[in-house]
């Protein structure tokens, strides 16, 4: 036991400085991108007529002429204290700018990936238990199907048909000035669907392989020729082997949900994180642009430190090796 | 009790597995089905409990089981019956374990109402029952104990049927003991019938009351144990009673070295460690600890010992695929380069491997006939006609049909891979030939088949063996010398004549008593049973 807590805790300290130490590269790959995007800040806000001289003023403003590691380490020194700056487009606080879209994605993001992991265990358990079988053949064409159609035709037929035909839903999402989505919690269900069925899908597909893998294990097939019921064998010895590769699976689910939701996000109008990143690249907003990039490169670095931990949990063999 | 009557299985392509076998399990008795692999003896166990593989089917015949027909009950019925009525375990009871699962659930899960406590389960397969033992994982225990717990979780449910398949092919000495008394505890206690699916007729003799000796899926001989052991009457059996290794019997005796030549190869004071595992973990195992053996020109040098003693460590070693940690081997004389790409193509011809696996060791994609040619350029130097001219003899030499080299691995039987691989090694012409646990994977016939090819090699080419084995039985019936390795030291080496009859290390009895014998077994269970007096004679 006390070995197996050691083992624990040393592995706690060793993903925490792993977590610390990717999250500052990306911090340098994120702040090098945005001062490569082509285009002068300055430029951009004073529009092509203005002249060099009030072209220099700004850039003083802006802090712009200082060399790139200078800027650098004082972004990233504001931005640890909690201080993400201003936008350069409008003067508000790039807080407050990201403050209702970061909690829009939030909600969307996790209600979807609730639903993507039902949908995708579910599948997976019934094609991937009995290789072979027409059920396993039929969730493998489903599944391929909804992959490979695009997910904007995906949505604009739940637009088309449950929110304008039938009417049930709405087929915009906009999110009640005063409220968070929760408040209209209609809106988010086409949203939602149209992402689980593409992710869902997808999530599915690898799943489904790791439970046959583990499905074709010599104690799996024992467990069936010991007389125990199906329920059982499936739970007790065969979704334990498949927990570690299906949660890096679904991890892979959330940098589809923070960052590459935009599409969804953008054809229903739901303002999000995504839409509010590509409109900020359009205007060349580099405060905005950044603490954008650092919450989904931090949500997803998240995402696969807790699958990995999961991972170690669901292992005994990891957990208490010594 | 339970009835197999005219049961047909076929497999892909139509193949036959089982054509029309029949056989009785009778309470209290303990029936045997004996034959080569492939025969279909695994096949017939999996029926007993209602079972055909994926890619098989049934295509006639009844198993019934108290009158009622397995293969017509509904999936909860048959459900009911394996966990009320029958155990089973496979070749590697170990791999029945969950690993998610600790060991007190995994008996518990089998237990029934009317079962003994999983302490006591324990308890008789001689395990710890305290608490922290109950609550470890598979990992955490040796393989031994795997087996052990394997063996509570079958008998919990109280079986009134047990299918044994290949119980003591991966069992140590002791183990295959306990297993004999829980069989025995339960056909005395509860009535039970066993089917034992072995090829190793010993252990059937030790246990079997009846046996059924199955080949291509047909029984071709069924009787009385003693009888079918003692004087089979069928081609086939008398064939396979003496392709079984006998430690019992003397072998005529080997040519002798007398004028003692220069050794070909000498091992000096070799130690070798290998780390398992990483980091910190990381545990240090000293797999060979000074270990000393010449082998002379024309000599077969037994290396024996349990899993785990250092074997293949020292055959790795040997040639050149892992550094030792001291010591030296000396080739005619020279000392050799201790890893492999130090070593030049003279003296890597010299020393060739064949190993335990073949089948892994041949490229899956291309043919095995394009593996023995490769070793045959890159060893000798030859390439076209002349290269093929030389597999066409190294097929001749190891009697593998020229058609099967141009399949691919998996088409060939394990005898057939194991000869490629002879032949992919003799390429090189070596000097010595490295032979690690060859005969392992395969079944009696083939195995002698296998020893008889490499003592013809030998008489034709002078070429040395080193022969690694668990196997003392199959090892005392062509190898000169033995050396005995117990936890990675030479506890004894001698001449295999003078070892058999004065073992003088205590490792060394421990093997000699473990060793098969089917005429000792054979021997004593006459004497047991004065009900059979028939076979007593000759």
């Amino acid at each position: 036991m006390t070995a197996g807590l050691h083992n624990a805790a040393r592995y706690a300290i060793w993903r925490l400085t792993a977590l610390v130490a990717t999250l500052l590269a990306v911090s340098v790959i994120l702040f090098a991108a945005v001062e490569w995007l082509p285009g002068d800040p300055a430029q951009q806000i004073l529009g092509i007529n203005a002249t060099p001289e009030r072209l220099d003023v700004l850039r003083e403003q802006l802090n712009l002429n200082d060399p790139v590691p200078v800027r650098y380490g004082r972004w990233l020194w504001s931005t640890l204290q909690g201080d993400l700056g201003e936008s350069v487009r409008t003067n508000q606080s790039v807080a407050a700018i990201i403050a209702r879209p970061a909690l829009n994605t939030a909600m969307l993001a996790l209600v979807a990936f609730v639903a993507i992991t039902v949908v995708a265990l579910f599948l997976a358990a019934l094609g991937g238990m009995r290789d072979g079988t027409k059920t396993s053949t039929l969730v493998s064409v489903t599944t391929l199907s909804a992959v490979s159609v695009p997910e904007f035709i995906i949505a604009g037929i739940l637009i088309s048909v449950v929110g304008l035909e039938l009417g049930w839903l709405p087929a915009v999402s906009l999110v009640p000035s005063e409220g968070t989505p929760l408040s209209r919690p209609e809106i988010l269900v086409l949203p939602v669907i149209s992402l689980s069925i593409v992710g869902g899908a997808y999530g599915a597909r690898l799943i489904r392989a790791a439970v046959a893998d583990a499905a074709r294990m010599p104690h799996v097939q024992a467990a069936r020729l010991a007389g125990l019921t199906e329920s059982r064998v499936l739970i007790r010895h065969l979704l334990p082997s498949a927990i570690p590769p299906s949660v890096q699976v679904l991890a892979f689910m959330v940098p589809f949900l923070v960052g590459g939701a935009v599409v969804v996000e953008r054809i229903f109008a739901f303002p999000g994180l995504g839409s509010q990143l590509v409109d900020r690249i359009a205007l060349r907003d580099a405060p905005v642009i950044e603490a954008i990039g650092l919450i989904q490169a931090a949500t997803v670095i998240v995402g696969f430190q807790v699958a990995d931990v999961v991972g170690f949990l669901a292992s005994p063999e990891r957990r208490t090796a010594r | 009790m339970i009835e197999v009557r005219s049961l047909e299985i076929r497999g892909s392509h139509d193949a036959q597995i089982l054509g029309g076998v029949s056989v009785c399990l009778e309470s209290s008795r303990i029936l045997a089905a004996v034959g080569g692999s492939g025969a279909g003896k695994t096949t017939l166990g999996l029926a007993l409990l209602g079972f055909v593989r994926p890619g098989m089917r049934k295509v006639g015949g009844e198993v019934r089981y108290g009158g009622q027909e397995l293969f017509d009950l509904s999936e909860t019925e048959l459900r009911r019956f394996r966990r009320e009525s029958i155990a089973y375990l496979p070749q590697n009871p170990a791999s029945t374990l969950t690993p998610t699962m600790r060991v007190e659930d995994l008996v518990e899960e089998r237990r029934l109402a009317k079962s003994e406590p999983t302490n006591q389960l324990l308890e008789q397969v001689h395990l710890p029952s305290d608490r922290s033992f109950r609550r470890r994982f598979p990992h955490q225990l040796s393989i031994g104990q795997q087996q052990r717990v394997a063996m509570a979780r079958a008998i919990a449910n109280q079986p009134r049927l047990l299918v044994l398949d290949e119980p003591t092919s991966s069992i140590d000495p002791t183990t295959q003991r306990l297993m004999l008394s829980l069989v025995e505890r339960l056909r005395d206690d509860l009535g039970a019938a066993t089917l034992l699916i072995s090829h190793d007729l010993a252990s059937v003799a030790r246990m079997a009351d009846e046996v059924v000796v199955l080949r291509h899926g047909e029984i071709v001989e069924r009787g009385a144990a003693l009888r079918v052991l003692h004087s089979p009457v069928d081609s086939y059996s008398k064939a396979l009673v003496s392709a079984s290794p006998d430690i019992a019997v003397d072998q005529p005796p080997l040519a002798p070295n007398t004028d003692e030549p220069a050794p070909v190869l000498r091992v000096i004071s070799l130690s070798a460690q290998f780390v398992l595992g990483r980091g910190r973990g990381a545990r240090t195992i000293r797999a060979a600890r000074d270990v000393s053996f010449d082998l002379a020109p024309g000599e077969t040098f037994a290396l024996i010992g349990r899993s785990g003693s250092g074997k293949s460590t020292i055959a790795r070693v040997l040639v050149g695929l892992h550094p030792p940690e001291s010591g030296e081997v000396l080739l005619n004389g020279f000392s050799l380069p201790p890893l492999l790409r130090r070593r030049d193509g003279k003296q890597r011809a010299a020393i060739q491997l064949v190993p335990q696996n073949p089948e892994e060791s041949f490229n899956p994609r291309r043919t095995v006939g394009d593996g023995i040619l490769r070793s045959i350029r890159q060893t000798r130097g030859l390439s076209g006609s002349a290269a093929t001219g030389r597999l066409a003899e190294l097929l001749e030499q190891v009697q593998l049909e020229p058609a099967l080299a141009r399949r691919r691995p998996h088409e060939l039987s394990g005898g057939e891979q194991q000869r490629a691989a002879i032949a992919r090694a003799l390429a090189a012409e070596p000097e010595v030939l490295v032979c690690d646990e060859i005969t392992t994977a395969l079944d009696t016939i083939v195995q002698s088949q296998i020893v008889d090819l490499l003592q013809q090699i030998q008489r034709d080419t002078g070429i040395s063996l080193v022969f690694i084995t668990h196997d003392l039985a199959l090892a005392h019936e062509f190898a000169h010398r033995v050396g005995v390795l117990s936890e990675g030291k030479l506890v004894e080496v001698a001449e295999m004549a003078d070892f058999v009859n004065h073992p003088q290390a205590s490792e060394s009895r421990e093997l000699l008593d473990a060793a098969s014998s089917l005429s000792r077994t054979l021997a004593a269970r006459q004497n047991s049973d004065d009900d059979l007096p028939a076979v007593a004679a000759s």
